[in-house]
């Protein structure tokens, strides 16, 4: 037997659920049904092979599955951790998660939640850390990820590790709702308040449509005013280059242009002479 | 804009969830920190603003703050404004000023975060509107007493001006908490901030006084700036105050809330003058109290948890999910720090090392 699923939530408790009833099916994934047949095309041993697929299913039925899958004691997670349901999210959208293993992770935890935090297994750890990664890798691109902003638009080029460009652009969005927003990896953009530009709330594009709404630019002289105000929250006899370091890790500077100058700062500290200084000797 | 954001710098605020820059001295920078100007008829004894200081005085109009809060928000630089100001005239007049920034950029259909920072004795009508637009505003109590406060803030009387204005914000907030229940409006917590060192009160009074405003006006988290003495204002011969001071006050107060340890409690790790030493503060606690320890990770409470060096809120709830746990690795992967809490701890009886071993190797 074959068990075919896709990488989302409801897909997987789904499948999860199914590989407890036939524990030696094979699992099988696909982005969406064409991935999954033809991969299907090289798996199956014949037509006779039974396939069962777990389908995705909306938001409000995932508590449903949650419950068969944990039992009803499935929402008692530790305040401190994020949710269950945004764990299994995270964990999906890690670059290195192995999603068949990660079925017969969860439907391995014997209805038991607390499996997915206290990290007592190997496997439990390492889904563990994967969430954590997911989820600091999202923060750090909301902390750290900076825009264009045109009269029209705001733009953000990123190239995350795992898959989370389009959760930036659903938080950028709701930050600015009065503006469309895009956020560009590699040749797709991610919008958010499309309707502003004739698309849906939220959209995928080819970058290259995007590439033609720029407008003229607004916001050169801001990098500098930023440096500049950067500049008068030094307090120079309080520097600490190892929390500073510790607090914006070298690999910040990767995700934007004005976090590689602030962390520049933070290792080198505020040069105190100015152009000024020079002319004036 | 370079003169009134200097002035701020001093200020902390950082309350909301996302920090976009850290400073070279490791604080995190999430607001745009700015004073309405650095014009003031205070003569505040440790302040560059006082009045009677010879410096170079300018103003920014609410135009221009909110242009420059709405450049660096859209650029995802920041969260917000944090706005504070010298006196210009009269409390009342300075603090409209404020409210009129604030309202302006919510008129414009600002989303993001607003902290003032206000003048003490601002009428309780004003703190009324403010509250309506600001997410979070309060005063500075700067010390510790009627007595301490007048030495250095003499324009202003503490029991009205501060501890008065402490209690109509926490009323204002409760109200709007419950206003705002249910929707996605962020309603700060009552904040305050000490200058540490600028006058010569202990570090017991200070934590005293924490707790008890925590208890009186909900204050949820005080803010500490130690005192850096200002050339050419009455301070400036006064030596500053070391920096481990604020951290070591900021663990007392992190353990005042989150862990539920009361301001007496701290009594017996102040020196003869009532200063904490540079050290660990939970750590000093717990060896001042060796009766209480080992604690079995297997069957403590967790209230006995929290109180072992190594073991937060976080892990302890993790071992109370876990339990029973068999060896010090498991406690590791819980986020222990097995090495500070192991002469606190044994597991199911057994415990690796006295806590007598580790105090004589500490010594
Ligand atoms: S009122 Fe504020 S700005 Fe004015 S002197 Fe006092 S602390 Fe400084």
């Amino acid at each position: 037997m074959i068990i075919t699923f896709f990488p989302f939530v409801g897909s997987v408790l789904q499948a999860s659920l199914y590989i407890m009833k036939y524990p030696y099916a094979e699992l099988l994934y696909g982005s969406n049904s064409a991935e999954i047949e033809m991969k299907l095309c090289f798996v199956k041993k014949d037509d006779t092979e039974k396939i069962l697929h777990a389908a995705n299913v909306c938001s409000d039925q995932i508590p449903e599955l949650m419950k068969k899958l944990f039992s009803n004691k499935w929402h008692k997670f530790s305040k401190a951790d994020i949710p269950p349901v945004k764990y299994i999210e995270c964990v999906l959208r890690h670059s290195s998660v192995d999603l068949a293993a990660f079925v017969r992770f969860l439907a391995g935890c014997n209805g038991n939640i607390d499996a997915l935090y206290n990290k007592r297994s190997r496997e439990g750890k390492r889904y563990y850390t994967y969430m954590r990664e997911v989820t600091k890798s999202y923060h750090s691109l909301c902390m750290f990820a900076r825009t264009e902003v045109f009269d029209n638009l705001i733009i953000s080029e990123i190239n995350p590790p795992h898959s989370i460009s389009d959760l930036f652009c659903k938080w950028l969005g709701r930050r600015n709702p009065d503006l469309p927003v895009a956020v560009i990896q590699n040749d797709i953009a991610y919008i958010a308040n499309g309707e502003y530009l004739g698309y849906k709330h939220f959209d995928v594009l080819p970058a290259s449509e995007i590439e033609s709404l720029r407008s003229s630019k607004r916001d050169e002289k801001l990098e500098n005013l930023w440096d500049m105000y950067y500049c008068t929250q030094m307090i120079d006899n309080r520097r600490n280059p190892g929390l500073a370091k510790k607090m914006q890790p070298a690999y910040t500077s990767g995700i934007s242009r004005m976090a590689a100058k602030d962390r520049y700062r933070v290792e080198r500290g505020i040069s105190n002479t100015t152009l000024f200084d020079f002319t004036s000797i | 804009m370079k003169y009134l954001s200097s002035g701020t710098k001093y200020d902390s605020c950082n309350q909301s969830a996302i920090c976009h820059a850290f400073g070279p001295d490791g604080r995190c920078i999430q607001l745009y920190k700015t004073l309405l100007t650095n014009y003031c008829s205070g003569e505040c004894t440790y302040c560059p603003n006082r009045c009677e200081r010879d410096v170079t005085r300018v103003s920014l109009s609410p135009d221009e703050i909110t242009k420059i809060t709405w450049s660096f928000y859209r650029k995802n630089a920041i969260e917000g404004l944090f706005l504070s100001s010298g006196v210009i005239g009269e409390p009342e007049i300075t603090s409209q000023k404020q409210l009129e920034v604030a309202t302006l950029l919510r008129q414009q259909g600002f989303k993001g975060y607003i902290h003032l920072r206000l003048m003490p004795g601002t009428p309780k009508y004003i703190l009324d509107q403010i509250a309506e637009v600001a997410n979070k505003f309060g005063v500075n109590a700067e010390t510790t007493n009627k007595s301490n406060y007048s030495e250095i803030c003499p324009n202003f009387d503490y029991q009205n001006d501060v501890l008065q204005r402490l209690h109509w914000t926490d009323r204002i907030i409760r109200k709007k908490r419950k206003e705002f229940r249910g929707t996605n409006r962020l309603v700060g917590a009552n904040d305050t901030q000490f200058v540490v060192g600028a006058v010569n009160e202990p570090d017991s009074e200070i934590v005293n006084t924490v707790s008890e405003f925590m208890k009186k006006y909900s204050l949820r988290r005080p803010y500490f700036m130690s005192f850096d003495p200002v050339p050419d204002t009455p301070l400036s011969e006064n030596r500053p105050s070391p920096l481990w001071r604020e951290q070591r006050l900021y663990q007392v107060s992190y353990l005042l809330k989150e862990y539920g340890i009361k301001a007496d409690d701290f009594d017996v790790v102040y020196d003869e003058h009532g200063f904490l030493s540079n050290s660990d503060p939970k750590l000093e606690l717990a060896k001042a109290n060796r009766d209480m320890f080992p604690v079995d990770i297997n069957s403590a409470s967790f209230s006995d948890l929290i109180r072992v060096p190594g073991i937060g809120p976080i892990s302890a709830d993790r071992i109370l999910r876990s339990r029973p746990l068999f060896e010090e690795k498991e406690l590791t992967r819980m986020g222990v720090v097995v090495g500070r809490a192991r002469p606190f701890i044994c597991i199911n009886g057994k415990s690796q090392a006295s806590l007598s071993d580790f105090l004589e190797a500490c010594s």
